[in-house]
């Protein structure tokens, strides 16, 4: 009696949530399952992806590895892959997030690396991330998501993405948005006071991300892995900041330090033409898809006329085109 | 498909198994059924595998240990009491806790005695060569070895029999519900329980998943989530000024205590589906009017054995003014290093031994002013002062307890009060805040699940909160249930799943 009563409780106690299972593998925002396809993939790129392009792109990664990537940060969101592949003839796979830390690049380059061995790797980074304050750790959660179905089932952005590719797909319109409700000089303001304020007013050397990036290289030079990083460019705007707040020769060292890794750095973010004109640019950060196309030919098709480059006097890597073959 | 085999691997090649681990909510349940499902005479049989197999998920080798300390007490006890000559009762007793504290010793302590003796002597420049005893600390050893200590202690005051069946007496050593972190249970109150024959009963059942489910929230909604920004400052507390230390220690005193409440509550759960009761752990420590009072409500079963077995065996207070202040800070000293062999705990320990020193010179006049004051409105205020001052003291005392090192602790000690002027800056606070794994959000669910706890035991204080819960209609109790398992879905930090904090102890 005491028994049935209990399983009677715990049925009716668990419908819900049986069938939010249910509903959550029916919509499947970042295609966990990828068992169900009721909500078209450009929905889901528009809405889940930009909710948590992490989740998205490394269970993207999960269930299609592939041994060309391109990691970083929104700052390399306009290197198109189509033009990639026209100029090397490679599938490049993009792994990236809004915000990455660089912690979370080096967790993403040996969580690629472990479904599938990398051949290519470039990074977009940025002084901004080389922070000890810098630090995030989304890779491990999406990780922990992989290895337990149940997280995913009761993860919160999964319930966000889900409500919004469900409104979507019914209305027909794009349901979530990730910009700002400002002007675009207001939030060009906004990145370079506040935001500039929040990277930079608190500066530690991040001396074990460093030591993590050094053993990550050692580990891609031995498995032959061709790693990139390109330094992406800022308005002037933004680059004066660095100034500001008395971190020159903090940011002259993360270049030095990026050098003395031994692979080909290309640096576009420095005071020229192009970084001091604002046409260039959506917003202090992020340059525009013309900016990003000339960036894309000179770093995939081997001739630099913008981009500096280091190790210069390296002959394998000094300025040679991303390697078409392996 | 890979997902699949992933998340397999995850669930049941688990290594550890943690109350807050999905193997457990695998476990347990199997458990329970098959404990209803066998006849009442096999129960204890079932109960001593599940729990050793509890025990080796961590480590195999080191259920070796609980044979040998359970071995050791279950034969001393019988030895004592059927030996008449009481000289010989006492030689057993002895070699008895010798064995149980070397084993402790030799595990827990030989390594820091060691540095310690080694330190002194390299100030005399006398080199000591002593290895080190490279080994993991046993989990629950503290636990299980004071309760068996308990056992012999109490048998040899003939305040219990001696169990003679060796099989109950290996569960009762070793019950997995309480077996890592508590709560220490007396011979007196648990062994019986294993002779009844427990039926299934849903009041029972239900009132154990509560507590279960409650436990969880404390652990993986709140304690998890607060030990992020504590784990960023404590472990390099000099990059950070005042209001980050501030917070990181606030938050660690809420993180102890719903980490450790947490796991008990989970424990006293997980007990009350198969029948059995344990003893309440916890009653709204922070409520806590004085130190004194404090310690009646914080790991209750720790205090006890150590008001029992240590400072009762003292003298307690039936002795001089001195050798009673005395026996107050030993035992407080003590219990700081059963927490661990480290210098900070022991002067966390030290600190709450002079916090009672005070309070047992001076509790008297705050207790004389309090029935002075006029009206129940007075008093309540004096109250809540009170309990302000005493969780301030408490919380100050947290410090050693969770810095890695007495210079970590001191920084922080000093340096609690330093750039107080951003604390009315919002745009400094926040930037202050960054790089601590919190990102404002996460900060603000942390603080309301702070209060969440606090408007709990608030209720649970006034009238027993599951109780009073229970006189509603279904519907409100429900959305209640509700509530605390969306919560604890949604919000958890599971896929960062951490140890509960006591395990190490």
């Amino acid at each position: 009696m005491a028994l049935r009563r209990l399983v009677a409780n715990a049925a009716l106690f668990s419908t819900p949530f049986l069938v939010w299972f249910l509903a959550v593998v029916v919509v499947d925002p970042f295609d966990y399952f990828d068992i169900s396809h009721v909500i078209p993939e450009p929905i889901k790129v528009a809405n889940a992806a930009s909710l948590n392009e992490m989740m998205y792109n490394m269970l993207k990664e999960v269930h299609n590895p592939g041994e060309n990537l391109i990691i970083g940060d929104s700052r390399v969101e306009n290197f198109s892959l189509a033009q990639i592949k026209e100029i090397t003839g490679l599938e490049y796979h993009r792994l990236s997030s809004n915000a990455l830390k660089l912690n979370e690049a080096v967790d993403l380059f040996w969580f690629a690396n472990q479904r599938k061995r990398i051949a290519r790797v470039v990074f977009g980074i940025n002084f901004n991330q080389y922070n000890e304050y810098a630090f995030a750790d989304r890779v491990h959660s999406v990780e922990g998501v992989i290895y337990n179905p149940l997280l995913y089932l009761f993860d919160r952005s999964v319930a966000q993405a889900s409500y919004y590719v469900t409104k979507a797909a019914l209305t027909g319109r794009q349901a979530f948005s990730s910009t700002p409700p400002m002007t675009r000089e207001e939030f060009w303001d906004y990145i370079v006071t506040v935001r500039a304020t929040e990277q930079y007013a608190r500066y530690h050397h991040p001396d074990e991300l460093y030591r993590r990036m050094r053993g990550m290289v050692t580990f891609a030079r031995g498995q032959g892995t061709e790693v990139t990083f390109v330094i992406v460019p800022h308005h002037t705007d933004f680059q004066r900041r660095v100034q500001d707040f008395g971190l020159t020769n903090e940011a002259a060292r993360f270049r030095r330090e990026l050098k003395d890794l031994g692979v080909r750095v290309v640096d576009y973010d420095y005071p020229n033409a192009v970084t001091a004109d604002k046409s260039n640019f959506r917003d202090p950060l992020h340059c525009n898809d013309a900016v990003s196309s000339r960036i894309v030919n000179e770093v995939f098709g081997g001739k630099t006329t913008l981009g500096r480059l280091s190790p210069s006097s390296s002959a394998n890597l000094a300025s040679g085109p991303i390697s078409p073959t392996h | 498909m890979r997902l699949a085999i992933t998340a397999s691997k995850a669930l049941f090649l688990a290594e550890t198994m943690l109350f807050n681990s999905l193997h457990y909510l695998v476990f347990l349940p199997v458990v329970v059924a098959l404990y209803f499902a066998i006849p009442h005479r096999w129960r204890w049989l079932l109960l001593l595998i599940a729990s050793y197999y509890f025990y080796m998920c961590w480590k195999p080798e080191y259920a070796i240990l609980m044979v040998i300390s359970t071995g050791v007490a279950y034969a001393s006890a019988l030895r004592i009491d059927h030996t008449q000559s009481v000289r010989q009762k006492k030689v057993v007793l002895w070699i008895c806790l010798g064995i149980l504290l070397g084993i402790l010793f030799a595990f827990k302590y030989f390594n820091f005695v060691n540095a310690s003796v080694r330190a002194v002597l390299a100030h005399f420049s006398i080199p000591l060569n002593l290895p080190y005893f490279d080994v993991l600390l046993p989990v629950g050893i503290s636990f299980y070895t004071f309760q068996k200590i308990s056992y012999v202690v109490d048998v040899y005051h003939g305040k219990a029999k001696p169990e003679k069946h060796f099989g109950i007496f290996a569960v009762y050593s070793c019950f997995f519900p309480q077996l890592v972190a508590g709560p220490i249970e007396r011979i007196q109150h648990l062994l019986h329980q294993f002779y009844e024959k427990h039926e299934f009963q849903y009041e029972r059942v239900i009132s154990g998943l509560r507590l279960i489910i409650w436990g969880f929230f404390k652990k993986i909604v709140v304690a998890d989530r607060l030990s992020i920004l504590v784990q960023a400052v404590y472990n390099d507390p000099r990059s950070y000024p005042g209001p980050p230390l501030v917070v990181a220690t606030l938050f660690f005193a809420f993180q102890i205590y719903c980490d450790f409440s947490g796991y008990s509550d989970i424990a006293i759960g997980s007990a009350r589906l198969l029948g059995f009761d344990l003893m309440l752990n916890f009653r709204q420590p922070y409520f806590s009017v004085s130190i004194a009072e404090f310690w009646r409500r914080w790991h209750i079963s720790l205090s006890t054995w150590f008001r029992d077995y240590v400072y009762i065996p003292f003298g307690g207070n039936r002795v001089g003014k001195s050798r009673w202040y005395y026996n107050i800070f030993i035992t407080f000293l003590v219990s700081g290093l059963w927490h661990g062999a480290n210098w900070t705990f022991a002067a966390w320990g030290a600190l709450h031994g002079c916090y009672m020193l005070i309070d047992s010179v001076f509790g008297k006049y705050r207790d004389r002013f309090r029935e002075q004051l006029n009206g129940e409105a007075g008093r309540a205020i004096f109250d809540l002062l009170n309990i302000g001052f005493t969780f301030c003291l408490v919380t100050i005392a947290w410090i050693p307890f969770r810095a890695k090192n007495f210079g970590d602790a001191w920084y922080v000690f000093t340096h609690l009060l330093t750039n107080a002027q951003s604390w009315l800056n919002p745009n400094a606070l926040s930037i202050g805040f960054r790089g601590m794994g919190l990102t404002p959000d996460e900060l603000a669910y942390a603080i309301a699940f702070i209060g969440v706890v606090i408007v709990y035991d608030v209720i649970d204080s006034k009238k027993g909160f599951w109780q009073s819960l229970q006189l509603r209609s279904r519907y409100i109790r429900w959305a209640v249930y509700y509530a605390i398992v969306i919560l604890t879905l949604f919000f958890n930090t599971f896929n960062k799943a951490q140890n509960f904090i006591y395990f190490q102890f």
